[in-house]
């Protein structure tokens, strides 16, 4: 009996409900290239492993039915080490599918990168702002990934009203 | 502990029930979101440079310079540097003699420098501080003035060339 239960609540957890939320990263950490003269002219630096491919890709696995918003922040106003004051606005990050514009500080306070329907794929790419009066250290910093799920409440109704009313499929990303 | 064993299969139905509540019926966030940190490195090195901008020749020299004993070049040298260190600009002589003919020579010294209002200084093998400062820089820009001393007996005839070396150096 006790088996029993247990298996088909297990069933239910993988079949129905899919996997839990899952944040993983393609690498381990990021590290920028040393920069030259030329670099602290132009004011900043960008990480480019290989020309067109993004510096970070974050694999989102979302509940089946559960929405997701994924948040970048820190919680270190500066760099380590402190005692250079190198604010953590200096790092820049975006999407890597949108224009150099849209290059944004992070920030103590957590910044929304995509929302989400689905478990998806983001990809990311960063920027360091740099400046003569940066001394000379081995700078870093911790950004914090956070994934924050919702679930939707009847969303198989929503689906068939939006079939129902305009014929197509709906759209499963917002 | 009895208790237990006799009602062990009604304790572990209610267990799992008591599970599956709090994982379904508590704040979605407390068991829904997820936190991954991930770390981001730059190591920046020394880095100092300086480049010559502007540069001057001095104009022929004439008898009223020798009388007088000088000839001046103002605002001969402008020199632009950056640094990320604090840093100090100094300016050398390659060589001892401006120039040496006929068994006569004009020794280094003749040859001074300042920079804006200051004093002039004879530029000698040794480094000479021209300036210095505690915080990075960015292509801030420093004008020499040069003066040559002159007079009736080493004012020898000829095309004399000489280039003072300016460095940037770390303070430290």
């Amino acid at each position: 009996m006790i088996p029993a239960l247990i298996f088909i609540f297990i069933i239910y957890q993988s079949v129905v409900l899919g996997e839990n939320e899952k944040i993983e990263f393609n690498r381990f950490k990021l590290s920028f290239p040393a920069p030259n003269s030329k670099d602290l002219d132009q004011g900043f630096l960008e990480i480019n492993y290989n020309q067109g491919f993004p510096d970070l890709i974050i694999q989102t696995t979302l509940k089946k039915g559960w929405k997701g918003d994924l948040f970048v922040r820190t919680d270190q106003p500066f760099f380590s080490p402190i005692n250079y004051q190198k604010p953590c606005q200096d790092l820049l990050w975006k999407l890597s599918s949108e224009p150099e514009k849209n290059f944004q500080p992070l920030d103590l306070s957590k910044q929304l990168i995509v929302s989400a329907i689905s478990s998806t794929e983001i990809e990311l790419d960063f920027r360091m702002i740099l400046d003569w009066t940066d001394f000379p250290a081995n700078y870093y910093i911790s950004i914090i990934f956070s994934l924050e799920t919702e679930d939707i409440p009847d969303r198989k109704k929503e689906t068939k009203l939006k079939k129902n009313d305009s014929g197509s499929n709906p759209s499963l990303n917002e | 502990m009895k208790f237990l064993k006799k009602n062990r299969n009604k304790f572990l139905l209610t267990l799992i029930f008591f599970l599956f509540c709090i994982y379904y019926l508590l704040p979605k966030n407390l068991f829904g979101d997820e936190y991954k940190s991930f770390d981001i490195e730059l190591s920046i090195p020394q880095i100092q440079k300086l480049a010559i901008i502007e540069s001057r020749t001095f104009p022929e020299i004439i008898p009223v310079d020798i009388n007088k004993g000088y000839a001046e070049l103002l605002a001969a040298v402008t020199i632009s540097f950056s640094s990320n260190v604090p840093w100090q600009i100094v300016i050398l002589s390659p060589q001892k003699n401006l120039y040496k003919s006929a068994g006569k020579y004009k020794p280094i010294e003749h040859f001074l420098w300042s920079s804006g209002s200051n004093d002039y200084q004879p530029v000698t093998s040794g480094f000479g501080l021209v300036s210095e400062g505690k915080k990075g820089v960015k292509e801030q820009r420093i004008t020499i003035n040069y003066r040559l001393k002159l007079n009736w007996e080493d004012a020898v005839p000829g095309d004399w060339q000489f280039k003072p070396e300016f460095r940037i150096i770390n303070k430290n």
